[in-house]
């Protein structure tokens, strides 16, 4: 008995060292971290790696903590580029001065709004915050006009939220810097008194929706889609407030050049390579998100990208990397 | 402690399993007194009268049975046995049938039948017929008096008793000196892991007064963190709670009841632990309201569970297992003479269970308990998808949102503290147990009890059992992949599970290695520093793993490989494989490992050739413990694992976030069937 143990014992410690030596042969190429995750940019990174020939290494996991883990390498991290979920991430790289500034060819492809001002990072795709709602439980003619007319009696109980989530945060961020600090306190509030339910990320606001325990939820507005691609009779829609309400914010996805990784030519090409036509076209096409750049075909499901920027908050999307700020003002609501 | 205590306490765990000896016996007692504990005869009988023992008459086994020595004396071993068999047969149904009268000699029927079990026991063995035989021959309880000890002496029938004694008493020259050696053998390990596991926990002291005072005062005195403690010790406690009354039931029907496919059975109960939480969570999620699969299926829809008793029952289901392996392994390793004795002394079923079967179990409980309130009060994904607020909840949304970490190293601390309480009170409550047996032999195997009319029932509840907490969320998962199957995401899935299992298996087998010393240490040896040892693995378990993940990212800085993955996990996870392997250790006697060593081993040796080959079930339940936590384990490979490297558990994550429920349902299960693969595999090989 005790024999044959040790036999399995050391067969398998040889397997875990011929992992080990797999493990640690890779050949370097090219690394980046993901904050984006893997099931919507894999395909795209893989074609990039078919025209090319460039392997790209990726690590996902949460943007922020992978935000909080380039800070903790600082110059030594093996990361070439950093690809956030929001803009407010890579604001706070940004600020530790770990980005490289990007060359002006590669700027000049987006719109301003959509890039960094001293142009140390750049946007790949828009997300846009919605209102979704229940159409078994609500009309279309009752839903709210504003943000700030979820706070009436009405709905009282009936709002999801996610003010875990780093979109949320990010909007409130934006809201904080459009309409000010005590107009956004006090909406935190009145919306905790009226009862809004916190779910922890943006897909359990639309399950719950469709479960019947809320009747509406803000959520990004591309979730709402892949629940549809499964069951095109999913009972939940979505829309938009009036324009210029700071729940239209339309955050990004972006991605910076680190100031110290070594193949910094090979990581620009695939900077170049996600704002071409084709990587936007693949984004607005599989990932329901809006383009950054022109000459995409816009996706039926989606609002065209000119008519979106109308009714969008104005704001500078710069100001949004004041995430310690809106942390402060959420713990002081008690609402995370 | 010192010789008189240690005397008292072997003849209190001589007491435990028979309070009447015999003459012989006593005088054996006595010669032990002197000759092991230098004892003066007269101090060491005023001890043995003073000690509650009772002399009794000596018992002649084959006069029990209706037999002499010399009708058994010539005959072959199988017509020995048959002929025992028999006897006792005829013997105990005589004493069914004959109702509760008193037998002439005062005793009862039961304690007759609880006789003739041993005489039974002792003479189908022929080590322990020959013992016996010795003794009523001689007068005389054989040197040493412990029968662990006389097999090793008996077996090797060349070692005369005179040569015993002189080996024993040199050994008394060499073991104080070799102590230290051995005691350096099993410490180093620990010591090795214990100066790891400081460095998260500075990580975290250091963090945690990088702030300034306000912003403190501001973060952490408010009305929340007191709801969060509320909140952590109410899910605590009613998850302890609900799994004992859920597992006790289910352990005993699997080990000691007579139900058919008992095997089949104990595998469907450990099941759950081949399932993330947060699928089982997701599942229970989506059983109810008016989009959900019980309305799906059944046109009707109930309420969504969530808050509170959300959180309560997916964390009971998916930490059920730690429960139910953990007393299965206790039950199957008791010894059923207990609970003849028991039952020979006038106690009924439920007094057995009460008084014998549930006071052995405690450090099964203890150990179990410890693994699920640890895994609650560290429990992310269940908690946040059910809206319940808890500690490491709050903590896991400061790692995701927030950039510096002062905050959230304070939740980690006071998480640390509430741990800490709990290692603390585990400790006090372990110390007080000591379970080996003392008496003699080994554990004969038991009979199984008859459920009879009650069978049914049994079958019944654990069916519902099963259909709770690993039907809903594997019915689940199915409904997923069958509503959106997708033959690209099939491509990246081998991929994915070599790399799940490149951590797990070795992971897996290094804890359970690493257990070995741990486990060691905090049964055999006391003492202040000891203990702080043993329960390192605790300490570190308490540390949520993102901190530990974070802490090992800023000491070895730049990339990493999986290596660090491996050693991570194996930190995180070795509290998981100590528990079982400890278990196992406190139902062995340290007086094997004396025998061994008083004939002529060395303590490693004697370590080995003694104890080793007894942990080894143990061991192995560990190993699958690890391997399966590993299967699952999220936070630390989503930070250490080296770029490129993907993990089913990582996908799972990754898709269902993105309310991709068909691929992440497919990767979640490959990692159930692997794990039921692992699960079956490890109760094959235990005898159930």
């Amino acid at each position: 008995m005790y024999r044959n143990h040790s036999i399995l014992f050391s067969y398998i410690l040889m397997f875990v060292l011929v992992f080990a030596l797999i493990g640690t042969t890779y050949a370097e190429t090219l690394t980046l971290y993901s904050g984006r995750g893997k099931s919507l940019v894999d395909p795209i990174i893989q074609q990039f790696e078919k025209e090319t020939g460039i392997e790209v290494k990726v690590s996902y996991a949460n943007t922020t903590q992978l935000a909080a883990k380039l800070r903790a390498e600082g110059d030594k991290s093996p990361a070439s580029l950093f690809w956030a979920q929001d803009a407010g991430a890579l604001g706070a790289v940004s600020k530790k001065g770990l980005f490289a500034k990007l060359p002006e060819s590669v700027l000049s492809k987006v719109p301003e709004t959509f890039r960094h001002a001293d142009g140390l990072w750049v946007a790949t795709s828009g997300r846009a915050r919605v209102l979704s709602y229940s159409p078994e439980r609500v009309s279309v003619d009752t839903l709210p006009d504003s943000i700030f007319d979820l706070t009436q009696p009405k709905w009282k109980g009936k709002v999801g939220w996610a003010p875990q989530n780093a979109s949320f945060q990010a909007f409130v961020t934006a809201m904080r810097a459009q309409v000010g600090e005590e107009r956004t306190e006090k909406w935190l509030r009145d919306m905790k008194a009226n009862g809004a339910i916190a779910y922890p990320k943006n897909t359990p606001i639309i399950e719950a929706l469709a479960a019947g325990e809320i009747d509406l939820g803000l959520p990004n507005h591309y979730y709402l889609f892949r629940f549809k691609k499964g069951n095109s009779k999913f009972p939940v829609d979505q829309t938009f407030f009036k324009a210029n309400d700071p729940g239209n914010l339309v955050n990004v996805a972006g991605i910076g050049l680190l100031k110290n990784s070594e193949n910094q030519e090979t990581a620009l090409k695939f900077i170049e390579y996600l704002l071409s036509v084709k990587a936007q076209q693949y984004f607005v096409s599989e990932v329901f998100e809006y383009p950054v750049t022109e000459g995409v075909i816009p996706n039926v499901n989606l609002l065209p990208l000119d008519e979106l920027l109308k009714i969008v908050p104005t704001f500078d999307l710069n100001e949004m990397d004041d995430l310690e700020g809106t942390l402060k003002l959420l713990r002081r609501v008690d609402i995370i | 402690m010192s010789k008189r205590d240690d005397y008292i306490a072997f003849i209190s765990e001589f007491k435990t399993i028979s309070p009447t000896i015999t003459e012989e016996q006593r005088k054996g007692l006595l010669r032990r007194a002197v000759q092991q504990h230098g004892f003066s005869v007269d101090d060491a009988d005023e001890i043995l009268n003073t000690s509650g023992l009772v002399i009794g008459r000596k018992v002649d086994y084959f006069d029990v049975l209706g037999f002499s020595i010399e009708d058994l004396q010539n005959q072959s071993e199988n017509n020995l046995v048959s002929q025992v068999d028999d006897a006792h047969n005829r013997l105990y149904k005589e004493s069914l049938n004959a109702g509760a009268r008193v037998r002439p000699d005062g005793s009862t029927e039961e304690q007759w039948r609880g006789l003739l079990n041993q005489a039974r026991d002792i003479l189908k063995d022929s080590q322990k017929r020959q013992a016996h035989i010795l003794m009523l021959q001689t007068d005389v309880l054989p040197f040493p008096e412990t029968l662990s000890d006389l097999e090793l002496s008996t077996s090797d029938q060349t070692v005369s008793r005179d040569a015993i004694k002189v080996a024993a008493s040199e050994d008394i020259r060499q073991h104080t000196f070799s102590q230290v050696g051995q005691r350096w053998s099993f410490f180093l390990p620990t010591v090795l892991v214990g100066i790891c596991g400081l460095i998260p926990l500075i990580y975290l002291i250091v963090e945690a007064f990088n702030v300034q005072g306000n912003v403190l005062v501001e973060n952490l005195f408010r009305m929340r963190t007191a709801k969060l403690f509320f909140n952590t010790s109410l899910l605590t406690l009613g998850v302890l709670v609900l799994n004992i009354l859920l597992m006790t039931p289910a352990a005993w029907l699997t080990s000691h009841s007579d139900l058919r496919g008992k095997r089949i059975f104990s595998v469907l109960c450990t099941l759950p632990l081949a399932i993330p939480g947060y699928v089982v969570a997701l599942a229970l999620l989506g059983l109810g309201g008016n989009n959900g699969i019980f309305a799906a299926l059944f046109g009707k829809s109930i309420p969504r569970l969530s808050g509170y008793w959300g959180a309560l029952i997916a964390l009971s289901f998916y930490t059920s297992p730690y429960l139910f392996l953990n007393l299965r392994t206790a039950l199957q390793g008791l010894d059923p003479n207990l609970e003849e004795s028991a039952r020979s002394l006038g106690y009924r079923q439920w007094g057995v269970f009460y008084r014998v079967i549930l006071p052995q179990l405690r450090p099964a409980y203890y150990a179990a308990g410890m693994l699920i309130c640890l895994h609650v009060v560290g429990d992310f994904g269940v908690v946040s998808l059910m809206r319940f607020e808890t500690f490491s909840q709050a903590l896991y949304v400061e790692y995701n949102v927030a950039f510096d970490y002062n905050y959230a190293a304070w939740l980690g601390l006071i998480l640390l503290s509430v741990t800490g309480c709990m290692l603390f009170f585990e400790a006090r409550l372990l110390s007080a147990v000591t379970l080996h047996r003392a008496g003699h032999g080994v554990s004969r195997s038991r009979s199984a009890i008859s459920l009879q009319k009650w069978s049914s029932a049994g079958y019944l509840y654990l069916g519902l059992l099963f259909i709770a907490t690993v039907g809903i969320p594997t019915t689940t998962v199915c409904l997923w992949i069958f509503r959106g199957f997708n033959v690209t995401a099939l491509g990246d899935l081998l991929e994915s599970l070599i790399g799940s299992l490149g951590v797990a298996i070795p992971t897996a087998v290094c804890s359970a290695v690493l257990a070995v010393p741990f486990a060691y240490v905090s049964v055999r040896y006391s003492g202040r520093i000891t203990s702080i040892l043993a329960r390192t693995p605790y300490i570190i378990y308490a540390i949520p793993p993102l901190a530990l993940g974070l802490s090992i990212i800023f000491c070895i800085g730049s990339s990493t490989t999986i290596l660090v993955l491996v050693c991570a996990c194996i930190l995180h996870f070795l509290a998981e494989a100590t528990g079982p392997v400890r278990s196992s250790i406190y139902q062995t006697s340290p007086h094997i490992e004396e025998a061994a060593r008083s004939l002529g081993c060395s303590n490693f040796q004697a370590f080995c050739r003694t104890l080793l080959p007894l942990l080894s079930r143990g061991m192995l339940i560990s190993t699958a413990f690890v391997f399966l936590a590993t299967m699952k384990e999220l936070p630390l490979t989503l930070l250490l694992r080296p770029p490129g490297y993907e993990t089913l558990a990582a996908n799972v994550w990754d898709y269902t976030s993105e309310a991709m429920f068909a691929e992440a349902a497919l990767n979640a299960f490959v990692v159930l069937l692997f794990s039921a693969i692992f699960v079956r595999f490890l109760i094959r090989k235990e005898d159930v």
